[in-house]
């Protein structure tokens, strides 16, 4: 059995799908923000990511440096195959497992 | 107007992240900065964006840090709470990390909570420093528990037959003691001594001793340069002048010089050469001296006298030779003194005592009151660990959830515990360290308001005092003491919560409302009550401790002392008698009391012998000639005081009858004294003492001279001490060479005391002038005990108060949000908001009721220990409980207005659909 992510990497790696070349930590979190409505937090999010790479799942270079950055480079990521693999695997999986409990569980929900 | 991110954020966030992480993370929070944050926030509120990044990213790099696993477990997820198996070792750092992302995401109840512990730990800290330094720290000295003082007794004369009085030895009765005495592996005599420096710059008055050659040997130290004295330089009296010098003074006064050995010194006119050099911090066991000198340097008519009694002893043990021993030794060694040595009269028996150093070091009184400083500080970190334990309580309230979900999972109620509890420690940890930085400042600041050293000269720890003063620092015993508080405190106020909240129902939680409310008035609800219970007790006993040792102040200060404190300065003088002979002594006083009149805003001067409030003066015995001689040993005891005629006006003395001195009371006139009321009543039972003779043993007053007025009372002792019989004679009859100058003016000190010194200067350009007080300083020394004593339980009863309140209103204001449905019901059946109202407020009345009528209880049983540091006032004083306890009440009642306010403004519709 191959290897899977986490909840919370799920919504990081789709994000860096999403935004294809213009992966940053502040546009990545913009995004999951927007779409989700939830706050990330920027330690957890700085965390996750350097996992990610270390992990092999991501891969990060230097951008361009802008001036509203002081001056300083971007670090752009970009989603590896093996990432790829991980992300499809897990979201597979959750799919299988929710497939036709929608209904069901809003009547759960009070 | 644009803001910078703060700077100290991008300083830490650059020391924590490696090279090419911070470029781009700080880039990141810049970019953010200027386009999402900056543009629509305050400045301000923009800088508290940037820092709760900070946080969060130094935090979680840390956290990431601090456990280096060798690969990612599958569940790390750090929105997961769950915790996970592994060995112990993981699991206590798991808790660690769990414990410190759960607090940093709470960052007011974090802040609180180690503002809270940091004052609380800090203030036991520095309260722990202080009875360490003077009761419990080993006296710097050699094997310290095998010093001893050894002290002559002398019957008391004010006291019943058979109570004795220590007082010091004289040489030849010390020679007795030396030549018999057998546990006592080493001894020395020694006292304190003042002198003037000249010489090389300006006049500095000097403290120091005068010591036995084996007085350094004894104590166990050596010098650091040159030599100690010989026992040569110990058998014949009258030898040439030779000193050793402490490290500081060498320092400040001769620049360290290195070639200070052979170098001669003048001290009091005297050459001295100097001979060592004494390592720093060492002051002797005077706890001041800067000097000194050799008791052979003493010429042989004084040191032989049999009956001049100017010396103390310190003594070490041998080897084997028990604190028991030594003393029982000492005191068959007092008999033979005293059968060697015999009181002329054939009256008195004198007897010898010892006393282990230790025994010695600090006034009764003193002890007392550290001890007592250090149980109210306690108090204080107590109800600072109940506010807490309630908060966390509160807190915990709204994590059952979470406990419930993690019990169901699988972990045990013991590693829940475990979970909490290093939260706990974390705080506390915290707290102490903050808490360390606390005390640090605060005892910095103590050293500048802690008296001066001369008032404990007459005591009977004389110097120890001063020395326990002088260890007064931070060291690994302190750092132990925080230690273990600061674990105590976790305990106390981390154990409870945790255990409280790893014993939810699971079933009751998971089924819950939305909003995880606990059932109203459920258990946890009445735990936190008795805390606030017991809070209250604690503060009002606080309270009352203040309220007593304040009144002591006040009434101190209102004590009638004699004379005028307000605008009356002292400038202690001391002439050289080699400079200055009898005749030339009396002629510089009167030049320099008439130079001092004659300033501008100087209303009066004059020379007394002693100031007020100072510890008192001499005394010698009185004797009446023309009535029937008293049994010997039995004549009544006086103080003696040369003065010139305008002392009384000068101190502002009231004259009862008769007259005061005038300038024709000089030498070769009839000898004339002026008593004080009490040698009045005492000494001339029933007669009218004006135109009686009275006999004085000091000044050539032997044969008697006329008592020609009687003054007031004059306390020169202690302001608690009651003035005993006291006389003055004209300094123009009897000369001094040494007194005090008083002067009474309008001027402020800071320009009176240069006009004085210059004029001082001018008659003397070599004279020393040092210790210059107003009377006010003068009467702080005398009354710093208790006014110290009184300052910080004042400041700890606040802060005791401060917290109760805080708790009040705490529990008050969760009650309220938890009984928010039950209000609402109460109120659409028909309830006013008055009711409400009232609902609330009776509550915490009744709480805040139950707290004070323990606390009354308890101050009534405590305040006892509070007795002997009181004056004038009871402990267990009426009306002093009554005022603070309704205080109490009020601040109480003030505490719970806002959640009162709060509970009226519940709207029954919203609260009631709200489910």
């Amino acid at each position: 059995m191959g290897e899977s992510v986490g909840e919370f990497e799920q919504l990081i790696l789709f994000a860096v799908v999403r935004l294809d070349a213009d992966a940053t930590a502040v546009t990545i979190r913009r995004e999951i923000e927007s779409r989700t409505s939830r706050i990330i937090s920027s330690g957890a999010l700085y965390t996750a990511l350097d996992r990610l790479e270390a992990r092999g799942f991501v891969q990060s270079r230097f951008g361009e440096p802008t001036a509203a950055r002081g001056g300083k480079r971007k670090r752009l990521y970009t989603i590896e195959p093996a990432g790829a693999r991980a992300l499809t695997r897990s979201y597979e999986a959750l799919q299988k497992m929710a497939s036709g409990m929608t209904a069901r569980l809003q009547g759960l929900v009070p | 107007m644009k803001a910078d991110p703060p700077r100290l954020a991008v300083w830490l966030l650059q020391r924590l992240l490696p090279a090419d992480r911070y470029e781009t993370i700080v880039g990141d929070l810049e970019e953010r900065f200027r386009v999402d944050v900056q543009p629509y926030i305050s400045p301000r509120l923009a800088r508290r964006w940037y820092w709760r990044q900070t946080i969060s990213i130094a935090a979680a790099r840390l956290i990431a840090r601090s456990s280096r696993p060798a690969h990612v477990p599958l569940r790390e997820d750090p929105h997961s709470p769950l915790p996970q198996r592994g060995s112990t070792m993981q699991a206590i750092r798991q808790d660690v990390r769990y414990a410190i992302r759960t607090l940093v995401k709470a960052p007011v109840f974090t802040l609180i909570a180690v503002v809270t512990l940091a004052l609380g730990i800090g203030a036991n800290t520095a309260i722990f420093t202080l009875v360490n330094a003077l009761l419990l720290k080993p006296l710097p000295f050699a094997q310290p528990d095998e010093l001893m003082m050894v002290h002559l007794l002398m019957p008391d004369r004010a006291a019943p037959a058979g109570v004795f009085r220590e007082m010091v030895w004289s040489y030849p009765k010390y020679e007795v003691f030396r030549d018999e005495q057998q546990v006592f592996a080493e001894h020395a005599l020694f006292t304190s001594g003042q002198w003037s420096l000249t010489g090389n710059g300006e006049p500095e008055r000097l403290r120091g001793e005068v010591i036995g050659a084996r007085y350094l040997t004894t104590l166990g130290i050596t010098p650091i340069v040159g030599r100690d004295f010989t026992s040569a330089e110990d058998r014949t009296p009258g030898i040439d002048g030779i000193v050793m010098l402490g490290h500081a003074l060498w320092q400040r006064r001769f620049g360290g010089d290195p070639n200070i050995l052979g170098q001669v010194i003048r001290l009091s006119g005297v050459p001295h050469t100097v001979v060592g050099i004494l390592p720093a911090g060492f002051r002797g066991l005077t706890g001041e001296a800067e000097t000194w000198v050799p008791l052979m340097t003493t010429q042989a008519d004084d040191l032989n006298q049999k009956w001049s009694h100017s010396y103390y002893a310190v003594a070490r043990r041998k080897p084997g030779v028990s604190d028991e021993q030594a003393r029982s030794a000492v005191t068959v060694l007092g008999q033979r003194v005293d059968a060697a040595i015999p009181d002329p009269r054939g009256v008195s028996k004198y007897g010898a005592m010892a006393l282990s150093l230790q025994d010695s070091r600090v006034d009764p009184l003193v002890r007392q009151s550290a001890l007592v400083l250090l149980g109210a500080v306690g108090f204080v970190l107590l109800i600072g660990c109940v506010n807490l334990a309630n908060l966390i309580l509160a807190r915990a309230g709204t994590r059952q959830r979470e406990v419930a979900i993690r019990l169901a999972v699988g972990a045990t109620r013991a590693r829940l515990v475990r979970q909490f509890l290093t939260e706990s420690l974390i705080l506390a940890g915290a707290g102490a360290v903050a808490g360390l930085a606390v005390a640090y400042g605060a005892i910095r600041l103590a050293g500048a308001l802690l008296p001066e050293a001369g008032i404990v000269l007459r005591s009977q720890t004389f110097g120890l005092t001063r020395v326990g003063m002088s260890l007064i620092d931070l060291d690994l015993t302190t750092l132990l003491f925080t230690a273990a508080v600061a674990a105590g405190t976790a305990i106390l106020f981390g154990l409870l919560p945790a255990w409280q909240a790893s014993r939810s129902d699971i079933v009751t939680t998971m089924k819950a409302s939305g909003t995880g409310s606990i059932a109203p008035g459920g258990r946890g609800l009445s735990v936190r009550n008795l805390l606030i219970v017991g809070e209250t007790a604690m503060a009002l006993v606080l309270l009352v401790a203040a309220g007593l040792m304040l009144q002591s102040v006040n009434n101190l200060q209102r004590t009638a002392l004699g004379f005028e404190p307000e605008g009356l300065v002292t400038f202690p003088l001391s002439l050289s008698r080699t400079q200055y002979d009898e005749a030339r002594s009396t002629r510089f006083f009167l030049d320099l009391l008439d130079r001092v009149a004659a300033l501008p805003g100087v209303q009066a001067t004059a020379f007394g012998l002693c100031a007020p409030v100072s510890g008192g003066c001499n005394s010698t015995r009185a004797t009446f000639p023309g009535k029937p001689p008293v049994a010997p040993g039995q004549e009544p005891s006086i103080g003696v005081h040369w003065a010139t005629p305008d002392l009384f006006k000068t101190m502002g003395v009231q004259l009862l009858r008769g007259r005061a001195f005038t300038e024709h009371d000089r030498s070769g006139q009839p000898k004339v004294v002026v008593i004080n009321e009490t040698a009045a009543r005492t000494l001339f039972a029933g007669e009218d003492p004006i135109g009686q003779k009275i006999g004085l043993g000091q000044g050539g007053f032997h044969d008697g001279a006329e008592v020609v007025g009687i003054v007031r009372d004059v306390r020169y002792r202690a302001v608690e001490q009651v003035a005993t019989a006291d006389a003055y004679i004209p300094l123009l009859q009897s000369s001094r060479a040494n007194g005090i100058l008083f002067v009474r003016s309008t001027l402020d000190p800071a320009a009176l005391i240069p006009a004085v010194r210059a004029e001082i200067r001018t008659l003397d350009r070599d004279l020393p002038v040092t210790n210059v007080k107003t009377m006010g300083t003068r009467f702080g020394d005398a009354t710093w005990r208790t006014r110290l004593s009184a300052d910080l339980l004042g400041l700890f009863a606040g802060l005791a108060l401060l917290l109760a309140a805080i708790g009040l209103y705490g529990v008050m204001a969760q009650s309220v949000e938890q009984r928010t449905r039950e209000i609402g019901v109460r109120m659409a059946l028909g309830a006013e908001r008055r009711n409400i109202f009232a609902l609330v407020i009776n509550r915490a009345l009744a709480i805040a009721a139950v707290g004070i009528v323990v606390g009354v209880g308890l101050s009534l049983l405590s305040m006892r220990f509070l007795e002997t540091l009181l004056y004038q006032v009871r402990p267990n004083d009426p009306t002093t409980l009554g005022v603070l306890a309704a205080c109490l009440l009020g601040v109480c009642l003030l505490a719970s207005y806002i959640p009162a306010r709060r509970a009226t403004r519940v709207d029954p519709w919203t609260s009631l659909r709200a489910d």
